[in-house]
């Protein structure tokens, strides 16, 4: 009897042990906040180039573009307050005369003016279009890549041009030289507007920022974190934070309490909803971002 | 005075053994031997026998004995025990016999089979008679046996009989004593007794005229058990 | 009987049906059965493993336990590999890396529970409780995205990993109204102990340690028909039934068992059928749960967090199983199949009679066969200042259930020679199959002296043959004095005149004293009468006797029961002499008695009244006097009075 024993207890153990995995996990999704994150520049020294208008220093390389039309409904709320601002510009790449920097490096294209921009039926000035680099030696340099057309609307340059958000912006381009007008709408997507929910400290490194805003669902939205450089007026964008346009964000506390506080203070939260597209007329293409904006700036968090 | 005395101790030994019986009278010798002694003592006229006595007639000697109840002659060549002088009941005959048998039942033997019984005996005198004139005391005792039954005391004379052969072994072979008291059992009506005493003696060395004679018995005692039945 | 196994609708699963007496499979079934009852005998072992039917099946070993009992003591201890539960989320972050592939950040909580130790008290038959103590392992892993600010920034992912022990201590009770019918009562998170650090944020993903109390019924109104019920404090229960029939050493059966979880959908959960086949060494059986909402659909992390996970084996993400177990029930010890109801001495040890016991038991026990089958047992005995070794006596085969006789025989050691009785002890065996006994019990014995003699006159046999080479020296020696005389006289009477010479040469030594104690309690071996110069008439005819056999002369003993009790013994030789030879030592035929020897032939033998001392001739005619009257005038051999007792 116990040799029988002995051989049920073998074939019996063999069985057994012969399913040997791992119980299969359960998946849960998360129907909470869905989030991508991205680092935009990642060397904070070595930005490409700053909008000036756009307090974001939005990563719209113009490397990629050869026409670049952009409008914006920009809020900006700091302790003191809100400021609007409506802005749009056209920017023209002359793909042929490309400028480069102190290391060989592609740093953009020398702009053409080829005739008139219309926003809404006001016309667009020409600005100085510089950009900033770091020099050989690491200094701080710039160089202008010439000019391009800009309708801004704020404290400094008050006009008419007021964008309207869930609407249409009619843009109009006239060529000086052969060429119809070239004249297309620009979808603007619902304004967003935001507040921000903070606790703890950036010193103490449990800072918690909690966003809310008037979600609409848009598909593309998302969410720039940015750092002001100390003794600068620079705004370095950091992060890009894809997420719903659910109208609540929690930000990963992981992303904003390790910026080195000795370099940084103030932090930027820009909510941006985007509309963005590329309309080909005849043989010009143009690349169309519009976007609402609001951004929060906190000082000295 | 004497007399007187003797009659009351003869009276009194009456009443205090009913087995005591007187000698009446004497012809010729007649010897008697006390319980186990060794001696034989000579038989007078008025002489008080108990139980314990046995006597002995020689050749044409007798002695009559009497006592309130009974009256015994016994011939000559006879011997008797006085104790057998006594009327046995059926029931005390069939223990009598049955204790004969324990007696006459050899030991068991220990291994092996029992032999059968060897017979023998020496023939004492002639057959046909049943009052064989002999020495042998065994043959006496026989008669005096036979002459009990004659006297009526026909139960105590198988007892008799039955010590006789059995004590003096040589006796079992005389016939006619043995057909004449397995007739007694017949006529006491003890038929099992009797029909095996008869098959015994059918096993022994028999004349025709014997022969004959025991196998009517036989035939006889077996008609009345199928009769009883 | 059956196998029990019980089902747990909250706390935990069973897996393999709810059988009669709470009886679990696998063993350490803590969670059904709290206290732990179990009729587990000796060593059980056993394993469980099944398959889980997620998106993809799996086979996962659930566990092994292992049960020892000890007299009223059980303890169990199990290894729960299967016992665990994974959850993966998504936590909702993707991390873009510099070559633009996404990265999903995820978070792993990993429940275990991994050992388990019960131990169980049996107070009686009726009433047992117990205690369970589980050891399980909590894991929250988590990823999260983590910007790194060196000379260049980027992202990485941060893995927390927090992990917490906990210890889940729990009481329960058993109660077992009859054969049919038990109640049980448990707690569960009784005491609960964490040890490890966990963040805030984390402690509402831990299992659930909310207190409560399960109370259980189980109901066999049929011997094959058995109901159960589980009923916990948060109003979960599980409900079953379950039938089974016995062919001889097995049992089938078959059940099925319902639940409802206060945490699942919809009311009835599920159910759990099972078959199971038991023998007396193991039992296997094969069950399955099937929950009735579909277990495969994807769970978003708010049903998660919505309540506390209540159970590992059995909460609202289980999925459908199919489970296979296999016990075995080792028993080290042997059961025990027979059982002394008594024993009694049927009679007082009379050592000079050790032949006896040989033959003729000294004890009768009654014993009872307990198991279903025949046994055949084995009878020993010891007797405590007789023999130092059991003597074994013989063999007997019980029917199963029945009772009966069992006989020992002993031996009693011829060097034995204590004067004085005493009581001692007998202790008495009974084996099935081992060396072990099954019984065993012990009674007090009365052993007499080495002269004490039980009065029977067959048994003076023994005592006459006893020390034979005694009696052989001692005859010697006196016939040795009267050579002259035996070479003189002829061959037939030799056997006489020994008789003679012997019983002459004895007289002038010896008186005859009437035994002042009974005298069938005392007889005298023949060396001590001659030692003692006397001795009664048990004793005379011992000695007589003795040294006649030694001589070579068959001898008889003669015993007189009178109707008032009064007890005599005389000795009747064998002359070997036929009745026709009579005359050679007699004229009296009175004087000697005749028997008939083994092949027929008569034989002259003589009584001999041995207490009269004076000569051989007034013993010979004393005894042959009380022979004549008694025995044959009387009838007292055919009426039973007068016994005739070979010695040999």
């Amino acid at each position: 009897m116990k040799k029988l024993y002995g051989h049920f207890i073998l074939i019996a153990v063999t069985i057994l042990l012969a399913g040997c995995d791992k119980p299969a996990p359960t998946e849960l999704f998360d129907d909470s906040d869905q989030i991508q994150v991205e680092v935009i520049s990642s060397d904070p020294d070595d930005e490409f180039y700053s909008t000036g208008f756009d307090s974001t220093g939005l990563a719209e390389n113009p490397v990629n573009y050869t026409n670049l039309v952009t409008v914006s409904g920009i809020k900006t709320t700091r302790n003191s307050g809100t400021e609007n601002m409506s802005f749009a510009q056209a920017v023209f790449f002359d793909r042929n005369a490309p400028v480069f920097g102190p290391n060989g490096r592609l740093l953009g294209y020398r702009t053409l003016n080829p005739g008139l921009v219309r926003f809404n039926n006001i016309p667009a000035q020409l600005h100085p279009f510089r950009i900033n680099f770091r020099g050989h030696g690491g200094e701080h340099a710039d160089t202008s890549l010439g000019s391009r057309y800009v309708l801004s609307n704020d404290r400094g340059h008050p006009n008419n041009f007021l964008f309207p958000f869930d609407s249409f912006i009619k843009f109009e381009f006239v060529p000086i030289l052969s060429g119809g007008v070239i004249s297309f709408g620009i979808p603007t997507p619902k304004e967003i507007t935001a507040s921000a929910k903070v606790s703890g400290k950036f010193s103490d490194r449990n800072l918690r920022i909690e966003l809310e805003w008037n979600g609409a669902n848009h598909n593309d939205f998302e969410l720039i974190i940015g750092t002001k450089i100390k003794e600068e007026e620079r705004v370095i964008p950091l992060f890009r934070v894809r997420t719903e346009d659910d109208g609540h964000l929690i930000i990963p506390t992981n992303l904003i309490n390790q910026i080195p506080q000795e370099r940084f203070n103030h932090l930027l939260f820009s909510l941006v909803r985007k509309i963005e597209r590329d309309y080909m007329e005849g043989e010009t293409e143009f690349h169309i971002i519009s976007t609402s904006i609001h951004s929060i700036v906190i000082e000295n968090p | 005075m004497k007399t007187l005395i003797i009659l009351l101790i003869s009276g009194i030994s009456f009443l205090l053994n009913a087995q005591t019986y007187k000698v009446v009278k004497i012809t010729g010798s007649v010897k008697s031997q006390k319980d186990t002694e060794e001696k034989w003592n000579d038989v007078k006229q008025g002489d008080l026998l108990n139980s314990d006595y046995v006597i002995v007639t020689d050749d044409k000697s007798s002695i009559v004995l009497s006592n309130e109840k009974n009256k015994f002659t016994l011939k000559e060549a006879s011997a008797v025990n006085i104790s057998r002088l006594k009327k046995l009941s059926i029931d005390e005959l069939l223990l009598a016999l049955a204790m004969e048998n324990i007696i006459s039942t050899p030991k068991p033997k220990k291994e092996g089979k029992s032999k059968s019984t060897a017979v023998y005996g020496t023939k004492v005198g002639g057959r046909n008679n049943l009052h064989i004139i002999s020495d042998n005391f065994g043959v006496k005792k026989l008669n005096g046996a036979v002459q009990l039954a004659e006297n009526g005391f026909k139960e105590s004379a198988i007892v008799a009989a039955k010590e006789t052969f059995r004590k003096y072994p040589e006796t079992n072979t005389l016939i006619p004593y043995r057909i004449y008291f397995a007739d007694i059992l017949n006529d006491l009506g003890l038929y099992e007794e009797a029909y095996g005493e008869f098959s015994e003696i059918k096993k022994l060395e028999l004349t025709p005229d014997e022969k004959s004679k025991v196998e009517e018995r036989l035939n006889q005692i077996g008609k009345k058990f199928s009769m009883n039945k | 009987m059956f196998a029990g196994k019980t089902i747990l609708p909250q706390s935990s699963i069973g897996f393999t049906g709810f059988y009669k007496n709470n009886y679990t499979q696998p063993f350490a079934n803590f969670e059904s059965n709290p206290s732990g009852y179990s009729s587990l005998k000796d060593w059980g072992l056993s394993f469980s493993s099944g398959t889980e039917f997620s998106s993809e099946s799996n086979a996962n070993l659930y566990s092994i336990s292992v049960s020892k009992r000890m007299k009223n003591s059980l303890l169990s201890l199990r290894y729960t590999p299967g016992y665990q539960k994974e959850f993966i989320f998504k936590t909702g972050e993707v991390l873009v890396d510099e070559d633009s592939s996404l990265k999903s950040l995820q978070s792993q909580y990993i429940y275990k529970e991994i050992f388990g130790l019960g131990y169980s008290y049996s107070f009686n038959k009726n009433f047992s409780a117990g205690l369970s103590i589980r050891y399980f392992t909590q894991e929250f892993q988590r990823e999260e995205v983590n910007a790194v600010f060196l000379d260049t920034l980027f992202l990485e992912t941060n893995t927390t990993d927090e992990r917490v022990n906990l210890i889940k201590t729990d009481l329960g009770i058993n109660y077992n109204v009859n054969d049919n019918l038990s109640f049980s009562l448990g707690t569960i998170n009784l005491l609960n102990s964490v040890n490890g650090y966990l963040s805030d944020a984390m402690h509402k993903y831990q299992l659930d340690d909310k207190f409560k109390i399960i109370a259980g019924v189980n109901f066999s109104p049929f011997d094959f028909l058995n109901l159960n019920l589980l009923y916990e404090s948060d109003n979960s229960f599980q409900a079953g039934i379950n039938s089974s029939f016995r062919i001889s050493d097995q049992n089938f059966s078959a059940g099925i068992s319902i639940f409802h979880d206060e945490q699942q959908l919809p009311f009835i959960a599920g159910i759990i059928p099972y078959l199971s086949y038991q023998t007396k060494f193991f039992q296997v059986s094969l069950s399955a749960v099937d929950y009735f909402s579909n277990r495969n659909k994807s769970f978003s992390v708010s049903d998660f967090t919505q309540s506390r996970l209540p159970s590992i084996t059995n909460n609202k993400f289980s999925f459908d199983k199919a489970v296979f177990s296999v016990s075995f029930f080792l028993n080290t010890i042997n059961e025990q199949a027979v059982q002394f109801i008594d024993v009694e001495i049927l009679n007082e040890i009379y050592p000079a009679l050790s032949d006896n016991y040989v033959n003729t038991p000294f004890a009768e026990g009654k014993i009872v066969n307990l198991t279903e089958k025949p046994v055949t047992v084995k009878p020993e005995s010891r007797i405590k200042g007789i023999t130092s070794d059991k003597i074994q006596s013989p063999e007997i085969t019980i029917a199963p259930f029945d009772t009966a006789e069992v006989y020992f025989y002993t031996f009693i050691p011829d060097d034995y020679n204590k004067t004085k009785s005493e009581i001692s002890y007998a202790d008495f065996f009974i084996s099935s199959i081992n060396d072990e006994p099954d019984d065993q019990i012990q009674t007090p014995v009365l052993i007499n002296g080495i002269n004490a003699w039980d009065g029977q006159v067959i048994n003076l046999k023994k005592i006459i043959k006893r020390n034979f080479s005694f009696a052989i020296e001692t005859s010697k020696k006196i016939l040795s004095q009267f050579k002259n005389v035996l070479d003189s006289i002829p061959d037939e009477l030799h056997q006489f005149y020994k008789g003679k010479l012997i019983f002459d040469s004895i007289t002038d030594k010896l008186t005859y004293i009437a035994d002042p104690r009974a005298s069938a309690e005392y007889v005298q071996f023949p060396e001590q009468t001659l030692e003692l110069r006397g001795g009664d008439c048990d004793d005379l005819s011992v000695l007589y006797s003795s040294l006649l056999e030694s001589a070579g002369v068959e001898t008889a003993l003669v015993d007189y029961r009178s109707p008032d009790e009064i007890r005599h013994v005389n000795v009747m030789f064998n002359t070997e002499l036929s009745p026709d030879k009579a005359r050679e030592i007699t004229v009296n035929d009175r004087k000697f008695f005749t028997r008939k020897n083994e092949e027929g032939k008569n034989e002259i033998w003589l009584i001999i009244e041995t207490t009269s001392l004076t000569d051989f001739n007034e013993a010979w005619n004393a005894g042959m006097k009380k022979f004549n009257q008694n025995a044959l005038d009387d009838m007292g051999l055919a009426k039973g009075y007068v016994e005739i007792v070979d010695v040999n």
